[in-house]
């Protein structure tokens, strides 16, 4: 499961990084906090459906759908 | 004058020593390195301790080049360097590249690391990798204020104990915790406090090991080198400035070229082993210590519900269908308060410019016995339309820049770029161009200064090229002047007040169909690649420091404008007051050019005059109409307005409509006229902006030329189908 798959209202933890994922790109998102570990949730969707902005480690951070699949997750628990 | 209080100049107030020196700083004692976070509120540290006005942002990557200023305090000096504001110092961005290098090379006596109180666990990665550089570390835990507000508490005791380093609890926006903080600074300056052990991060087995042989092999070279792990980790990640300043003996008498080789290798060999798992150890395991910092530190009482004031407004500004009415209101709310506020001040700047000193400057000239071709020079030239622009530049930029710095402060900008990322990612370039798009319906030469907050270069150029297309403030009276005169008058009545509003804001549209199309064209042929990888924080919502945002915006942005633009419209008056009154075989040099270019004006729907008039006032936009009428009048001959060859002039609406008449226009020219305003070279204040942000002749040529070539085809094209179909 990956981040761009993530629904409003879902938590989950990151477990890692694709390993298909640029070097830039990898370096980028470890420095945001997208580590093993990390509590996540999705924040606010864009009008237009892209970018999403996702709560991690109390600030938020947006990232376009296609980056947010390098990010790899865990569901953990589901609030409707 | 400020009056001093008795606490202000009490002993006991370690404000009291402080001497603020602003940017003077040529000879100090001791160099203070300020990091952080983006948002942490740096920037307002460094300002309530030197007191020189640097803006602060409230979004990311603001100081991408590093401020510098100075304090005195108990009688030493202090220069204080304003770091770019970064999440870590692994990376290879610029941002990185300069706080790292100068922490390590520029060996401060202190870094002061500016953490959010709010988000210590985040902000803590950035003070664990510091420390691995330098023991010299002060922690400023500010915006305190914010964190009580969510129900944060730290226990700043127990943080400073198991960073070993000293810990300040500050709110530099209500100047809390400065005197502590300078306190502290001087303290481990002088040397009187020293940070008590290193922290050490515990990194898993692998990659552990990697790092401790090869700053093992680089202590071998030479045991006194301090932070060898340090450098180690940059061996690791071959970070080139590291390596050339160990080969160049830079780092180590010790250590050369050759001596180095060895080392090089080892950490080329785990680098390969290890791959990506050495990036990935080596963060988790600063994240993982950061919480166990924190968790011993700091209570908070659920999180959850403490940011429910800036969840709420996020869910109205981003909503589905409310985000874009709020945000096209928003921003036709500034624009119509720049348009209609500048009115008044502007009337009185000229009055007072053009109705006062002008005539005086005039009848001076006489009483002295200038000869009239010098004082036609110098009044009616130089100094008539530098008064100009002063007083037509000067009052829209000064409302409309402290308006853009407040949405920007209380931090509703970033989440423009949030709701139109989409857009631009379909055009190829970066969501953060909305902003420096946005900021150019201000003035497009603030615009291009805007487009720093884009770090990849390949979309920081898109956002430069096309920023022209969106229509400034020097435009909007040209456009506003020309639908009132002829396409109001088309309408019936009623409609002679909505069809020209409704023009412009079409005209403006227009801009920014431009932009994207412009922005996806050169995606596709001169700027070929992919759209890099977009990350937008967007900041917690701050409520704005009004008297500070109007002083410095008015200082950073309206006066640098401003200057730039005097500097290039005093030759620009010259040249028309020059053109004008040289006569060459029986006409004037204007008229002569008139009816050289009059042929392919007429070609394309505008005229001679138009042509000329946007050559000669390509300083500023604000001029072209002005020399349209004062040129139409020397073409036409006498029809009773205009005050003589060369010199500008102001009339109202009906003289404008009729001498315009006279010189030939009709709906149609009005309609080109419109279009080319919106389409053609930026102003020169613009172009030299745009040369220096990007230091190459060939993209200012770029930018200077293609909306030239865009205005010819569309006032081309809008004239042949008017005249098919009238």
């Amino acid at each position: 499961m990956h981040l761009g798959l993530l629904q409003k209202g879902q938590t989950a933890v990151v477990t890692g990084l694709s390993p298909a994922c640029r070097k830039e790109v990898r370096q980028r998102l470890l420095d945001l906090g997208f580590v093993k570990g990390a509590e996540i949730r999705v924040q606010n969707i864009s009008p237009l459906n892209d970018p999403v902005s996702y709560n991690i480690y109390n600030t938020l951070i947006s990232l376009r759908r296609n980056d947010a699949a390098n990010v790899l997750i865990e569901i953990k628990e589901q609030n409707v | 004058m400020k009056m001093n209080t008795m606490c202000d100049v009490c002993e006991l107030n370690a404000s009291a020593k402080l001497k603020k020196l602003g940017d003077a700083a040529d000879r100090s004692d001791y160099t203070i390195a300020l990091a952080g976070n983006p948002n942490t509120g740096k920037s307002t540290v460094f300002n309530a301790l030197t007191g020189l006005k640097q803006h602060t942002g409230n979004w990311p990557g603001k100081t991408v080049v590093r401020a510098e200023g100075s304090f005195s305090y108990d009688g030493r000096k202090f220069k204080i360097v304003d770091l770019p504001g970064t999440y870590s110092l692994l990376s290879t961005s610029e941002d990185e590249e300069v706080a790292r290098d100068f922490v390590l090379f520029g060996k401060p006596d202190v870094t002061v690391v500016v953490v959010d109180a709010s988000r210590l666990q985040r902000n803590l990665s950035l003070v664990l990798q510091i420390l691995e550089i330098t023991p010299r570390v002060v922690l400023c835990l500010n915006l305190m204020d914010e964190a009580r507000r969510h129900h944060i508490t730290i226990d700043v005791r127990t943080l400073s104990r198991d960073l070993g380093i000293p810990v300040v609890a500050a709110s530099a926006r209500s100047k809390e915790g400065i005197p502590e903080l300078l306190k502290t600074v001087h303290q481990m300056a002088t040397g009187s406090v020293w940070p008590s052990k290193k922290t050490v991060l515990h990194t898993p087995d692998k990659t552990g090991r990697a790092i401790d042989e090869v700053a093992h092999a680089l202590s071998e070279l030479d045991p006194a080198l301090p932070n060898t792990r340090w450098l180690a980790m940059r061996l690791m990640e071959e970070d080139s400035s590291i390596i050339t300043a160990l080969q160049k003996e830079e780092l180590s008498p010790k250590i050369d070229e050759e001596k180095l080789k060895p080392v090089l290798e080892l950490a080329s060999t785990y680098r390969e082993e290890l791959g990506d798992t050495y990036r990935n150890d080596l963060v988790e395991a600063i994240y993982a210590r950061s919480a166990q910092i924190v968790k011993g530190s700091v209570a908070s009482d659920t999180s959850q519900r403490s940011f429910r004031v800036d969840r709420a407004i996020d869910n109205i500004v981003t909503h589905k269908i409310w985000g874009f009415p709020i945000m096209f209101l928003l921003l036709g709310i500034v624009l119509w308060i720049t348009i209609v506020g500048a009115n008044y001040p502007s009337q009185w700047l000229s009055g007072l410019l053009l109705g006062n000193i002008y005539p005086f400057l005039k009848s001076g000239a006489q009483s002295l016995n200038f000869p009239w071709w010098l004082s036609g020079f110098l009044i009616d030239g130089v100094y008539m339309s530098t008064a100009w622009v002063v007083s037509v530049m000067l009052p829209p930029m000064a409302i409309f820049f402290p308006l853009f710095t407040l949405l920007e402060d209380f931090g509703y900008l970033p989440r423009v770029a949030f709701n139109l990322d989409r857009i631009f990612k379909t055009a190829g370039a970066h969501g953060k161009q909305a902003l420096t798009m946005t900021m150019g319906f201000g003035c497009n030469a603030a615009g291009v200064v805007a487009t720093r907050i884009i770090n990849s270069p390949r979309e920081k150029l898109i956002a430069i090229l096309t920023n022209n297309f969106s229509l400034c403030n020097g435009r909007w009276p040209t456009q506003i002047l020309l639908a009132t005169i002829f396409l109001g008058a088309l309408a019936s009545h009623g409609g002679a007040q909505v069809i020209p509003v409704l023009a412009v804001v079409c005209v403006a549209v227009l801009g920014i169909l431009f932009t994207f199309f412009t922005s996806w064209l050169l995606s596709n042929t001169l700027l070929k690649g992919a759209s890099s990888f977009f990350t937008l924080e967007l900041p917690p919502y701050r409520p704005p420091k009004l008297w500070q945002t109007l002083y410095t915006s008015f200082i950073d942005r309206t006066l640098i404008i401003l200057g730039r633009a005097v500097v290039f419209a005093a030759p620009a008056g010259a040249i028309i007051w020059l053109i004008s009154n040289i006569n060459v075989s029986g006409q004037s040099v204007a008229l002569w050019l008139i009816q050289g270019l009059d042929p392919v004006g007429l070609f394309i729907g505008l005229n001679g005059v138009i042509l000329l008039a946007y050559i000669v006032a390509i300083p500023a936009n604000e001029i072209v109409i002005p020399t349209i009428l004062m040129l139409t009048a020397l073409v036409v001959g006498s029809t009773g307005v205009g005050n003589g060859a060369g010199v500008l002039f102001e009339a109202s609406d009906s003289q404008v409509a009729v001498l315009l008449q006279a010189g030939g226009w009709t709906t149609l020219t009005a309609v080109n006229v419109m279009l080319f305003s919106l389409l053609h070279n930026p102003c020169s204040t613009t172009i030299y902006t745009i040369y220096k942000e990007t230091g190459s002749r060939k993209w200012t040529t770029v930018a200077t030329l293609l909306p030239v070539l865009y205005g010819v085809i569309v006032c081309f094209l809008c004239t042949r189908i008017w005249n098919y179909f009238s």
